[in-house]
């Protein structure tokens, strides 16, 4: 009885040279990390892939938006210099009505100062070549003298018309000659044709 | 290494390649994103410069109002005579419809208006002599009927007979052709 417990079967086969040592339990950790990063990664993707494209349709926006502004901005520039060339051709024209005033009325109104028995024997208005706002007045008379003059100029300037540079010079005969710069005070009206 | 690790590397690959494409696919959005609020950025930079430029035309157009008004006013009268033939044409009309006497007439181009648009001019010098109201009425027929007419130089002095005057005169008229030549 003895022997038969002490008979020991023993297995004869060998350990598989093949079979390695098992993997540490934390090792087990790997598969459930896998999955669920698979899982995280495929959220994730999405949920940038969203952005990416909200955000791409928002470039896209603005990108539009700035064009339409900029081709606003260069139709307000161009309004712009355009107004800006039509004020400076607008202020040449000024320039030019304010040297282009008719002068009609003007030697009407010298004529007119003329005192009875008094004679103006030459009336000149020529303007300044290169400020044609200066209208050069010489006149000469026979006779009269300071009043005729204060006359005229008093009519002269009820035109709008100031007197520079004058110059006055008497002759032994009574005669008197009167030289001066006229510049017009007023401004130059809207158009002459609404004058006459 | 046998299967097992073998199989542990494989998948922790397989998570660092997961974990790249996130990396990756969150780089890109981030820079999208950038790049739309650039934009954006740029788009309202571009609004406020039109409303600053909205308003600076604005400005303009109140202080050059008076100034476009009286050059649109003034611009047809300027642009009457269209050629130093056609003012000759209207001074000597001027002339025979008034009934004066024209003792002398000179015509000859010029260039020195003031105005840069409307470079040449016709000078008109003529030798009027008639009667004083008759030909002071021809000068404001003139002058109100070509309002951008400049009389340059204008000398009255006695004529022959005691009502008449003797009126030398210089005028000069802007000319389109010139402008239309240079152009």
């Amino acid at each position: 009885m003895e022997a038969k417990e002490r008979r020991i079967c023993h297995d004869l086969k060998t350990d598989r040279i093949d079979i390695g040592k098992p993997l540490p339990g934390i090792a087990r950790l790997l598969p459930v990390g896998f999955y669920l990063l698979s899982l995280a990664t495929v959220g994730l993707c999405l949920l940038f892939a969203y952005e990416m494209k909200k955000a791409n349709f928002e470039k896209l926006a603005a990108e539009q938006e700035k064009t339409e502004q900029e081709a606003v901005s260069a139709k307000l520039k161009k309004e712009s210099t355009e107004l800006e060339a039509q004020a400076k051709k607008a202020e040449e024209v000024k320039k030019y009505v304010n040297s282009s005033q008719p002068v009609q009325e003007l030697l009407m109104a010298i004529n007119r100062s003329v005192r009875t028995g008094i004679t103006m024997s030459d009336l000149t208005l020529a303007r300044e070549r290169d400020d044609a706002s200066k209208l050069g007045f010489s006149v000469k008379f026979s006779g009269g003298g300071q009043q005729q003059k204060e006359d005229t100029l008093a009519k002269i300037s009820a035109l709008g018309y100031r007197p520079y540079q004058a110059e006055e010079r008497r002759g032994k005969a009574g005669e008197f000659d009167y030289r001066a710069l006229l510049l017009r005070t007023e401004k130059p009206v809207s158009f002459k044709a609404a004058t006459n | 290494m046998n299967n097992k690790h073998l199989a542990c590397f494989v998948l922790m690959m397989f998570l660092v390649i997961e974990l790249y494409a996130v990396f990756m696919m969150h780089s890109k959005a981030s820079a999208m994103k950038q790049e739309a609020a650039d934009g954006q950025a740029a788009a309202e930079t571009a609004t406020s410069d039109v409303n600053i430029k909205k308003a600076a035309l604005n400005g303009l157009k109140v202080r050059t109002e008076p100034l476009v008004l009286f050059l649109n006013e003034w611009d047809p009268f300027l642009r009457q005579v269209s050629s130093a033939e056609r003012g000759e044409q209207l001074i000597e009309a001027l002339i025979k419809q008034a009934g004066v006497m024209c003792i002398d007439r000179r015509y000859s181009k010029g260039s020195a208006t003031g105005l840069s648009y409307l470079p040449g001019t016709l000078s008109a010098s003529l030798l009027l002599e008639d009667d004083y109201a008759r030909t002071l009425q021809w000068l404001g027929d003139l002058e109100s009927s070509l309002p951008a007419s400049r009389v340059m130089t204008c000398t009255l002095s006695k004529g022959q007979n005691s009502n008449d005057v003797r009126m030398q005169l210089t005028v000069e008229l802007p000319l389109v052709e010139a402008a239309v030549a240079a152009k």
